[in-house]
């Protein structure tokens, strides 16, 4: 099959799949959550000091971080997983067409990955527009990276949860491996790295915690994330060696290829066992 | 059009098709029947390239093409035993993806649509589609293309009766139009009245392969005769013996008479002129279905 056949059936599939998942309520749902926590968060972010009216990015950047980091992936995980596990009947006609099972992974991907993002982009950019209209644009890049590390981490998630679907096609199984997957990027990854620095006592910090941060995308797109807005210094004394080593060019740019390489790994392990795989 | 030599596939522990052999004619009917679990979706699905075999090799028409490569299923239309349409998407919707994917123009969805009979159902949306009607579209997207193989998975597994006769007259249609159809089902009342030949399916194993006007030779062969006499039947005895006809008492007035159709007459007629009083006959046959059990139930040596 010629590759102009290929790019077709791929993007065929995508705009499918792309469709299918804008068409789903929740996930435009989860656009307006994201743009109502924007507004919100800057508009009632004074509320304590007994202010209240709209405030700049980099405090609504720091708070909507965290929620940022719970349900992106979150989304992006239940997303792929409910693309792909569950509906043997639906993908053994799709498989039944005339394309390969890696124009069918890669297409479910793009599609799935578009309206990811387009969501994001919505929920982000929409209420961002709002409070760079009345309250400035200063400290716009940092509300604009965590955007971008968002829409990063919703793809990487994508691609874990597209490995775990074809390893296990049935739904259920799926959905608690990517919900165990969840759980342990957001919550238990980052227990069990307090524990191993504690146990580590008299080991250099950076031998610990750099490696620690590669590996969860979570851990890593949080520090890019509060690294950009230029809050460093709430990591407290560690921050000098995140400043070190994250701040600098080099360490951008591994950051970069790790979190691609994140992504990519498990899609290619995907499209590996997709295309091995009865259905 | 297909042609399938000793595949074999095993599910952990149960050998779901074990050393099955059969081929395809191009323009032919051919079931695949058998009880549940008999091994019929396994070999459609391997037909598919949707399951790889462990043993043995398929090939998929003229060009001979393993049903692993793309290009096989480019000439084939399946149509599974149930489906689900994106609900939202309308009947055209639904057809315009499948044509694009397989890169037809646009007019092949019109063609489709007028063929099973939706043409005046486009805008309606797949989730308003009865069960009847969304097999008909499933029908559709595998006519794109006009393929000229279609493989149908159980078709009207989960069709009512009146759906399950207009969808069975469409395929009856494109049989009459030359198309090459593989189809599987647990019952042969489905397929007697569109199947050429049937392949029995038993626990993974090809058990007969019979054409259906055989199978039905079969059903005659298997066929009772049976005569009440006004008076004693011993009278009928003699005339049975001479004639070397197979028979049982079954009553003081009462016989049963193992002939074929064409001895029925024969043995009538003898006992008639033998001065038998005759007070009744019947034939009584089995059904296709219970000639079917039967070869299945002998092969597994039940009674």
């Amino acid at each position: 099959m010629r590759a102009a056949g290929r790019t077709r059936r791929i993007a065929v599939i995508a705009r499918e799949e792309y469709r299918r998942t804008l068409e789903s309520r929740w996930l435009f749902l989860f656009a307006i959550l994201f743009a109502l926590v924007v507004l919100g968060l800057s508009f009632l972010g004074l509320a304590q000091s007994r202010e209240v009216g709209f405030q700049g990015f980099a405090r609504v950047t720091l708070s909507l971080l965290n929620l940022s980091l719970f349900l992106v992936p979150l989304a992006a995980l239940l997303l792929g997983v409910t693309s792909v596990a569950g509906g043997a009947e639906s993908l053994s006609l799709l498989l039944a067409q005339p394309v390969t099972r890696g124009e069918v992974l890669a297409g479910k991907f793009l599609g799935l990955g578009a309206a990811l993002s387009v969501a994001q982009a919505v929920g982000f950019g929409g209420g961002g527009l709002v409070v760079a209209w009345n309250a400035g644009s200063a400290q716009a890049p940092g509300f604009l990276a965590l955007t971008v590390l968002s829409i990063a981490l919703g793809w990487l998630s994508l691609s874990a949860a597209l490995l775990l679907s074809v390893i296990w096609p049935d739904r259920l199984k799926a959905m608690s491996a990517a919900l165990s997957l969840w759980l342990l990027m957001v919550v238990a990854y980052d227990l069990a790295v307090l524990g191993a620095t504690a146990l580590l006592r008299g080991v250099p910090l950076q031998a610990v915690l750099l490696p620690a941060l590669l590996v969860n995308p979570v851990d890593l797109v949080r520090v890019l994330t509060t690294l950009a807005v230029g809050s460093g210094a709430l990591f407290g004394p560690t921050s000098a060696v995140l400043v070190g080593f994250f701040g600098t060019a080099g360490g951008t740019a591994l950051c970069v290829a790790v979190l691609a390489l994140e992504t990519a790994a498990p899609l290619w392990a995907a499209a590996r066992i997709f295309r091995a795989r009865d259905w | 059009m297909i042609r399938v030599e000793g595949i074999r596939k095993r599910f952990g522990s149960v050998m779901a098709v074990d050393g099955l052999s059969f081929a395809v004619e191009a323009g032919e009917t051919f079931a695949l029947i058998g009880p549940n679990g008999a091994g019929k979706t396994t070999t459609l699905k391997i037909l598919l390239g949707l399951t790889r075999p462990d043993a043995g090799k398929v090939a998929i028409g003229d060009e001979r093409r393993p049903p692993s490569d793309p290009g096989a299923r480019r000439s084939l239309g399946y149509v599974p035993q149930r489906v689900e349409f994106a609900p939202a998407r309308t009947v055209l919707e639904v057809l315009t993806f499948f044509a694009d994917l397989k890169g037809l123009e646009r007019a092949a969805v019109g063609r489709a649509l007028e063929r099973v009979g939706l043409a005046s159902h486009a805008a309606r949306r797949a989730g308003d589609l009865s069960g009847g009607y969304t097999q008909r579209l499933s029908l559709a997207q595998a006519l794109l293309g006009d393929p000229a193989l279609l493989i149908l998975d159980e078709p009207t597994g989960s069709l009512d009766p009146e759906a399950t006769w207009e969808f069975r007259t469409l395929v009856e249609q494109l049989r009459r139009e030359g198309k090459t159809i593989v189809l599987s089902s647990h019952l042969l009342s489905e397929v007697e009245r569109i199947a050429d030949r049937v392949l029995i399916l038993l626990e993974g194993r090809a058990i007969a392969i019979e054409r259906l006007e055989d199978l039905r030779q079969r059903q005659l062969r298997a066929s009772r005769l049976r005569i009440e006499t006004r008076g004693a039947a011993e009278a009928a005895e003699p005339v049975l013996h001479r004639m070397d006809v197979p028979f049982e008492r079954t009553g003081s007035r009462e016989l049963t008479v193992a002939a074929t159709n064409g001895r029925s007459l024969e043995v009538l007629d003898a006992l008639r002129g033998a001065g038998v009083d005759l007070r009744s006959f019947q034939m009584q046959g089995p059904t296709l279905e219970e000639t079917f059990l039967a070869v299945v139930r002998g092969e597994r040596g039940e009674s």
